[in-house]
C-alpha cells in the first residue's frame, strides 16, 4: 500500500506534460452578455462610469457592482513550498494556480494566483495590505514558519477582509473536525482528554491554539518540536522569547507537569496525538502507541507518508487512526475547510474568519459525517461528498453574523440558496466546457 | 492562565545556587543578540562569585521573588555615584530575570517596584537600566514604564 518511488515518479512525469499542454489550470471567462460591439458601452466606456462613480462615493459597493465580492487571492513569497523549501516566488506558481482550481472546483470561490517576491516578512505585510482594494479576501499559503505567525497576526489585525493561511488554520480546522468524532467515537471529552502534539510547525501551533479555543486544557497538552518536548523549563526558553513567542507563549502555558523527553515520552499517557512532523514510517513507534491511555487517537498527519502506518497503528491497539492521504480512511485534508469557509465568508461580505468561524466548520464537518454515520473509518467526510460544502460555507456564514463581522445579513435558506447555486454552477459550466471539447481528459496526453 | 503566588524579599545567602542559575540563564540569553555577548566556559563559577561577593558589598542588594522554597526571580542593583552630575548616585539595574513560566504574571514589576521603593528610602532619585540594545523585550518592558536612553555605549572591534 506504501507508494513506492516509481508510482510518485510517475505522477511527477504527467504532471509536468500536463502542465506544459494546457499552459497552466485555470482561466478567466466572461459570464456577463457580449452579443453585440453596443453592450460595451454597459461593460465599458460610457456606461462603466456610472458603477466607478457609486463606488467611489461608498467603497462597500465595489461588493455589489464588481466581482470583488467573490474574488480572493492566493498568496504567497515562495518561502516554504510544499516539502520543497524556499524556492522562490515563481516556482510556488503551480502550487497556488492548483490551490485556486480547488477554491473555484470545491467552493465557486474565484482564486487569482499572487506569487510575490518579498524581501522580509514586513515587506510582505505592507505588499498584501495595498491589495486590499481589489480582493474579498486573501488566502496565505506556504510561508515559513515563524514568519506565516507574525504575517497573520498582523494581517488579521490591519486588513478589513478576510486573511487566512491555510497552512495553519486550514489544517487545524480539518484536524479539529476529525477529533470530534473520533473522541464520540472513544466516549471522551475535550476537556478530560490528555493530546500529544508531535511537530511545532505552522499546522500544529495553529491547531494547538484552536483546540484550546475549542476547549482544550493547555496543561494536558504536551508539544514536541525537534528539540524534544516543550517544558516552561526548557534551556532554549529565552531564545524562543525572540524567535518564535507563539511557541514560547505554548511552552509556558501547556504541559502542567513539566514532562520532558522526545516523542515517546510525551506520548506515553496521552489519549490522543496529533502528529504534523515529517514523514514516517517510524517516527511514530508501535510500542509508543501501546503505551497510550485506552482507545488512542492517531492522527498521523505528514505526508506522503504518515509518520506510522495505520495498520501498525491499529494492531498497537489504536482506535480510530487518521492520516493526510487520500488512499487510506479518515483524510485529514485541508480541502475539506477552505472552499467552504471562504465560500461562507465571502456570502456575508465577512471582514474577517474568526477562530469561532473555523471552530463553526469543524463542527459542520464533523456533523455532516455524525449524520452520516461516523465509525473508526470514517471520522470525516472525504472530498467527494460535494453536499458538506454548501452546510460548511453556511454554519461559516451564519457564525460570522452572529460575530458581527458580516458586512450583510442573510437568512439561513438564502445562504443555502447562494451557495449551493454556485458551486453547483461551477461544476455545471465545466461539464459544458467539457462536453464541447474546450477541455480535453488527461489521458489524452 | 492560574494566577501564581510569590513574594518579594531580599536575597539572602542560603539562595545563592538558585540565583547563579538565573543569572546565568540572562547572561545566555545575551549570547543571542551579540556575538561580543557569547559567554565565557566558567560561566557558572564567574556568576557564583559575582552573586556570592554582591551579597558582601554594601552598594549593591539583590531581590529575589520566591514561590514556596523556589527562587522564581531576580534583582539585582547597584548604587554608583555619578561623579560629575546631579544628582549624584543612581540606582543601576544590571541584572532582571524571572523564570519563564512565572513571565506576565507581574513578577519583574514586583521586582522593579520594590528595587525602586528600596532606592527612594535610600534618598536616590534615578534609577536606570543596563541591557544589550537588541534585547526588544527588555526595551519594552522598561519604556512601558517610563524610562529613556541615558547612555550609549558604542562598540566596534579593532
Amino acid at each position: 500500500m506504501s507508494s513506492s518511488k516509481s508510482e510518485v515518479d510517475k505522477w511527477y512525469e504527467i504532471a509536468l506534460k500536463a502542465h506544459r499542454y494546457y499552459g497552466g489550470k485555470i482561466e478567466t471567462i466572461p459570464k456577463v452578455p457580449v452579443e453585440k460591439l453596443i453592450y460595451f458601452a454597459v461593460w465599458y466606456t460610457p456606461g462603466v462610469a456610472e458603477p466607478s462613480r457609486a463606488i467611489s462615493k461608498n467603497p462597500d459597493l465595489s461588493f455589489e457592482l464588481t466581482s470583488r465580492w467573490n474574488t480572493i487571492a492566493v498568496v504567497t513569497d515562495g518561502t516554504r513550498v510544499l516539502g520543497l523549501g524556499n524556492i522562490g516566488p515563481e516556482a510556488s506558481y503551480p502550487v497556488m494556480e492548483g490551490k485556486a482550481l480547488i477554491f473555484k472546483f470545491l467552493g465557486g470561490v474565484d482564486a487569482v494566483p499572487l506569487p510575490i517576491r518579498a524581501k522580509d516578512a514586513d515587506d510582505f505585510i505592507e505588499t498584501v495590505k495595498k491589495l486590499e482594494p481589489a480582493f474579498g479576501g486573501i488566502n496565505l499559503e506556504d510561508i515559513e514558519s515563524p514568519k506565516c505567525f507574525y504575517i497573520l497576526e498582523r494581517l488579521r489585525k490591519e486588513m478589513n477582509i478576510p486573511v487566512w493561511h491555510d497552512d495553519q488554520q486550514g489544517t487545524a480546522t480539518a484536524t479539529l473536525a476529525g477529533l470530534i468524532n473520533a473522541l464520540k467515537i472513544v466516549g471522551k471529552k475535550i476537556s478530560d482528554i490528555t493530546i500529544s502534539m508531535i511537530g511545532a510547525g505552522a499546522s500544529n501551533i495553529a491547531t494547538y491554539n484552536l483546540l484550546v479555543k475549542y476547549g482544550a486544557k493547555p496543561k494536558n497538552i504536551i508539544l514536541v518540536d525537534t528539540k524534544g518536548i516543550l517544558h516552561a523549563e526548557r534551556e532554549d526558553l529565552d531564545k524562543l522569547m525572540f524567535e518564535n513567542p507563539w511557541k514560547y507563549k505554548i511552552a509556558i502555558e501547556s504541559n502542567g507537569e513539566l514532562r520532558k523527553g522526545g516523542i515517546k515520552e510525551a506520548i506515553v499517557g496521552t489519549d490522543v496525538v496529533i502528529a504534523a512532523s515529517r514523514p514516517g514510517p517510524g517516527i511514530i513507534k508501535k510500542e509508543w502507541v501501546a503505551m497510550m491511555n485506552k482507545d488512542p487517537i492517531v492522527f498521523a498527519l505528514a505526508n506522503p507518508v504518515p509518520e506510522i502506518w495505520p495498520w501498525e497503528a491499529k494492531e498497537a491497539g489504536a482506535r480510530v487512526v487518521a492520516t493526510g492521504r487520500s488512499d487510506l480512511p479518515n483524510q485529514i485534508n485541508n480541502s475539506l475547510a477552505f472552499p467552504s469557509i471562504f465560500r461562507g465568508a465571502l456570502d456575508v461580505r465577512a471582514r474577517t474568519v474568526t477562530d469561532e468561524m473555523a471552530i463553526a466548520a469543524a463542527e459542520a464537518l464533523a456533523k455532516h459525517a455524525e449524520e452520516k454515520g461516523i465509525s473508526e473509518d470514517y471520522i470525516i467526510p472525504t472530498m467527494e461528498e460535494f453536499e458538506v460544502y454548501v452546510k460548511t460555507a453556511v454554519a461559516v456564514a451564519e457564525k460570522a453574523i452572529e460575530q458581527g463581522v458580516a458586512r450583510i445579513k442573510r437568512s439561513r435558506s438564502e445562504l443555502e440558496e447562494t451557495a449551493s447555486t454556485i458551486i453547483r454552477n461551477v461544476r455545471l459550466k465545466y461539464e459544458t466546457l467539457v462536453k464541447n471539447g474546450f477541455i480535453k481528459d488527461i489521458v489524452q496526453l | 492562565m492560574d494566577p501564581v503566588q510569590f513574594r518579594i524579599r531580599y536575597a539572602e545567602k542560603k539562595d545563592l545556587d538558585q540565583i547563579v542559575e538565573l543569572v546565568v540563564r540572562l547572561k545566555k540569553l545575551n549570547e543571542e543578540f551579540d556575538p561580543l555577548y557569547s559567554v565565557r566556559e566558567d560561566i557558572q563559577e564567574v556568576a557564583r562569585e559575582y552573586i556570592s561577593k554582591s551579597f558582601d558589598r554594601e552598594e549593591v542588594f539583590m531581590l529575589v521573588a520566591e514561590d514556596g522554597n523556589k527562587i522564581v526571580g531576580v534583582i539585582r542593583v547597584e548604587i554608583r555615584s555619578r561623579l560629575f552630575y546631579q544628582p549624584i548616585f543612581s540606582g543601576v539595574i544590571t541584572d532582571l530575570y524571572v523564570s519563564p513560566s512565572y513571565r506576565v504574571k507581574g513578577v519583574g514589576s514586583a521586582l522593579l517596584d520594590e528595587a525602586v521603593k528600596i532606592l527612594r528610602g535610600k534618598g536616590i532619585s534615578i534609577v536606570c537600566a543596563e541591557f544589550p540594545p537588541m534585547n526588544k523585550i527588555a526595551v519594552d518592558f522598561y519604556q512601558k514604564r517610563g524610562f529613556k536612553p541615558l547612555l550609549y555605549t558604542f562598540f566596534k572591534e579593532i
